[in-house]
Parts: C-alpha cells; sequence; structure tokens
C-alpha cells in the first residue's frame, strides 16, 4: 500500500473523530502563569524564568503562549572526566497553541522552538480531543513532527566547529483517554509512541576503553550511537477522592524501546486542602528504575569493540526517587477588578538518583572499573504565580 | 510505525461506535466531588511540563504523559 502524507493520516484521524456526536462544550480557563525555577544536581546548575498565557478570543477560539529561558551552569560528571571547562549556556524555549472547540470535539495545533547556541530543536504539533457519554469518557489524539539540528562549540568564546551541522529527525503519536468511573474516581489510560532518526549522540561525550588489556588506566574516544530510535510508553492512572475532601493519585508507566531498555515509573500524589480552603498541599512520591541500552558499557575493553558504544548515564541502568512537596495559596479568591483569582505556589522536590553500571570515574586513586557507582542528589524549586481572568 | 495513525482511527471508531447508545452511569448532578480542584489531573501545567522536563532529560523513557518537544540543557 502506497504510503499516504504525514498531514493526509492526521487529517483523517481528526474527520472519524469529528464524526462524533456533537453538543456544546467550554475552552479551558484563561490564565496567565509566570514561574521561576532551578534545578541543581550533579555539578550542574540549571535556572531561569518561565511564562505561560491562555487568553480566548471567543467561545470557540483560545491561544496560548509560552515563553521559557534556563541559564546552564557547571560541570557534570561527564565534562569532569574529559578535562572540559564548565559551561555556561542558555537555552530559550517558545511555543505557541490554538485551540478550535466545536461541539464536543477541541482541535488543537501547537508549534515549539527551543535553541542553545550549539542546538536548535522545532516541533510542530496537533491533536484532537472528543467528549463523549454523556461526558464521562474524553478521547485525545495526538501528533507531532520534530527537527533538531546539532551543531558543536570548540572554545570558550562560543565559536561553533563549521565542519560540524548535524540533524535528526522526531515523530511521536499519542492516545489517552480519561474516564470517569465512579461518583469519587476518575481514571485514564495513555500510549506514545516516538520514532527518531538522524544524529541522536552527544557530540562531546564519550567512551571509555581501557587503555591495554589488563591496565588499570583508561583512554575515551567519540561515541557511536544507532541513526533510529523507536520507543513506546504505555500508562495508567487513578485519582481518589477521599471522605475528608482530599484526593490520591497513583500513576504507573511502562517504557520500552528498541535500543533494549525497558523502565518502570510509579508515582503516588496526595492533596489536601487546608486554612479554610485557601491553601493547597500536594504531596509526591515517584519511583523509576531502568536497565540499560544495549550498547552501553561503563567500560569497554578496546576501542571499537563494537559498532554502537555509550557511555551515556541516561543509558545506564538507574533507579531514582523523587519526593516533593507544592504548596498553593489563593491571594484572590473572587472577582477583584479584571482577575478572577489568583494563587501563588513554592514547590521542591528531591531527587536521588543512583546509578547501578556507571562508574565515578574522575576518582582517579582506583583502577579503571574498580571505582565506587555514581549517585548524586538534585533538589528542584519552583516559585509560581498565576491569575484567572 | 505506518500503522500507528491507522490503528488511532480504529480505536477512535471504537470508541465511538457507542455514541448516543450508552448511558451515563455518573449523572452530571452527581460529579460534584470530581469537579472540586483536588480532583484536577493538571492544575499548574506550567510546574508539571517543567519536572517532566527534568526527569526526560536524565532518564532514558519519555512520552506517555501528555508532553513533547523542548532541547535539553542538560550536558
Amino acid at each position: 500500500m502506497a504510503r499516504m502524507p504525514f498531514i493526509t493520516r492526521l487529517a483523517g484521524c481528526i474527520l472519524i473523530v469529528a464524526a462524533a456526536c456533537v453538543r456544546a462544550d467550554v475552552l479551558p480557563d484563561e490564565r496567565a502563569d509566570v514561574m521561576w525555577k532551578l534545578y541543581e544536581g550533579g555539578g550542574i546548575k540549571v535556572e531561569g524564568p518561565s511564562m505561560l498565557v491562555r487568553t480566548n478570543v471567543s467561545d470557540k477560539v483560545s491561544f496560548t503562549g509560552g515563553y521559557s529561558v534556563d541559564v546552564v551552569t557547571g560541570a557534570s560528571i561527564d565534562m569532569i572526566v574529559l578535562g572540559a571547562s564548565p559551561m555556561h549556556e542558555v537555552r530559550k524555549q517558545k511555543n505557541f497553541g490554538v485551540d478550535y472547540l466545536y461541539g464536543k470535539t477541541t482541535y488543537s495545533v501547537g508549534f515549539e522552538n527551543s535553541i542553545e547556541n550549539d542546538y536548535d530543536d522545532t516541533t510542530a504539533s496537533a491533536g484532537i480531543s472528543q467528549s463523549m457519554f454523556g461526558d464521562l469518557t474524553t478521547v485525545s489524539l495526538s501528533v507531532s513532527r520534530g527537527w533538531d539540528i546539532i551543531q558543536r562549540v570548540i572554545n570558550a568564546d562560543g565559536e561553533k566547529d563549521p565542519g560540524f551541522r548535524k540533524r535528526s529527525d522526531r515523530k511521536t503519536w499519542g492516545v489517552s483517554v480519561s474516564q470517569i468511573l465512579t461518583r469519587n474516581l476518575i481514571g485514564g489510560v495513555d500510549y506514545e509512541a516516538i520514532t527518531e532518526q538522524g544524529y541522536l549522540q552527544n557530540p562531546y561525550r564519550a567512551y571509555r576503553y581501557l587503555a591495554a588489556p589488563g591496565s588499570a588506566l583508561f583512554l575515551t574516544a567519540p561515541e557511536l550511537y544507532p541513526g533510529t530510535h523507536t520507543s513506546n510508553a504505555a500508562s495508567v492512572r487513578l485519582k481518589y477522592y477521599l471522605p475528608w475532601r482530599a484526593s490520591l493519585t497513583g500513576k504507573y508507566r511502562y517504557f520500552f524501546d528498541t535500543w533494549d531498555v525497558r523502565a518502570h515509573t510509579a508515582e503516588l500524589d496526595y492533596t489536601q486542602p487546608l486554612v479554610h480552603d485557601s491553601l493547597i498541599a500536594d504531596f509526591t512520591y515517584r519511583y523509576y528504575r531502568q536497565n540499560s541500552a544495549s550498547f552501553y558499557s561503563d567500560l569497554f575493553a578496546y576501542a571499537n569493540q563494537f559498532n554502537y558504544m555509550a557511555r551515556d548515564r541516561e543509558l545506564a541502568a538507574q533507579n531514582n526517587t523523587t519526593m516533593g512537596v507544592a504548596l498553593s495559596y489563593d491571594l484572590v479568591k473572587s472577582q477583584h477588578w479584571f482577575i478572577k483569582k489568583a494563587t501563588v505556589g513554592l514547590h521542591y522536590d528531591y531527587i536521588a538518583y543512583h546509578y547501578l553500571d556507571f562508574r565515578d570515574a574522575s576518582q582517579h586513586q582506583y583502577p579503571a572499573g574498580s571505582e565506587p557507582l555514581y549517585r548524586y542528589d538534585a533538589s528542584v524549586v519552583q516559585v509560581l504565580g498565576s491569575i484567572w481572568f | 510505525m505506518r500503522a500507528m495513525p491507522l490503528a488511532f482511527a480504529l480505536l477512535a471508531l471504537l470508541a465511538l461506535s457507542g455514541c448516543g447508545q450508552l448511558q451515563p452511569w455518573v449523572k452530571p448532578y452527581e460529579r460534584e466531588r470530581l469537579a472540586d480542584r483536588v480532583m484536577a489531573w493538571d492544575r499548574d501545567p506550567l510546574s508539571t511540563g517543567y519536572i517532566e522536563h527534568v526527569h526526560a532529560n536524565r532518564e532514558d523513557a519519555k512520552g506517555g504523559t501528555g508532553s513533547t518537544g523542548g532541547g535539553c540543557g542538560c550536558n
């Protein structure tokens, strides 16, 4: 069968769902959010502002726009091992989207662009969401296409290697079903497939190998990655209303990909209103674990041992645990001038990363391959302000 | 992967095949608790998107949670 163009397949999906029974629905709330966030851990500090605005121009059309800046400083374990100087780089991300509501169907298109001095990522997305069965069920379909350009900075002044310009393309397909199950229980299932093709590795990262058979020393060489990657993620979630006006949420995600990584993510969230409903507290516990990719090794026996060789700790066997607390306080609870509601929030997450086959190669007092396993803790702080108008 | 859009379409057809026939077993007037803000899946989309970005850039697993795109900022 001849392959249909991407846009034709998307249009087909949209038309089929648009044939559903039609009654009026409502667009999401108009609101503006600003946030300052900080990530600090593993020798890296990332901080900067973000904003997101949603406004409705009628009862059928809604626009969203967002802008975010990440200032990245420090030196990761990979950079220390390779003797690279600490970095200072800026990532700027902007996104824009339109939602169109027709009856019970919401059509969405979006555009996102993220720019670093050596990385340019552009993503276009489209989706459709249909409410049905007396609004008990909402089915959403989404597709996106991404185009990345990867370059390589060769000195501290930010000068780029003129002979190095790589590309990678990405496609995603997602389906999501949200379901009202009882008067106290809602649930959902999600599935997303991602295919990537092109230059998928980090141009600076290296694998390491023994300097000679039986040697206590190691040498490094640029990583070698496959040119394709397909991944699948399926998740299930449930949220239950507790008798004392609080909620408990459970989530589980299973992930598998063509690089032989299998990952499990489990999360438990508890939400509790306090202080006469002016303050909402959220508590989060998240556990994640994965095995290593088929072409990953902490220490290869010799250079060019295999066709594909990586020492990216993102591909190493690892588990991590996140514990978070979030507080949100209502500053304005009823209409005041043009503001319907306003809140401020403070979120803190602590993440402990444990690697099971990635060693701390910066500790040169140990023979290669005998260094302690690498582990580190990270803190994520978010300060938020939101208004509904 | 080429079959993915077709699978979506079939799923949509299956889901919609009972439209207008199935009666909601939780009536609109019985959804007061579900409309409470403590039951919202995502009260702070900006915050949710950021924490998912933090996780996705340090784990191989991605997707299945509704967020896509974005550069790394994570060397």
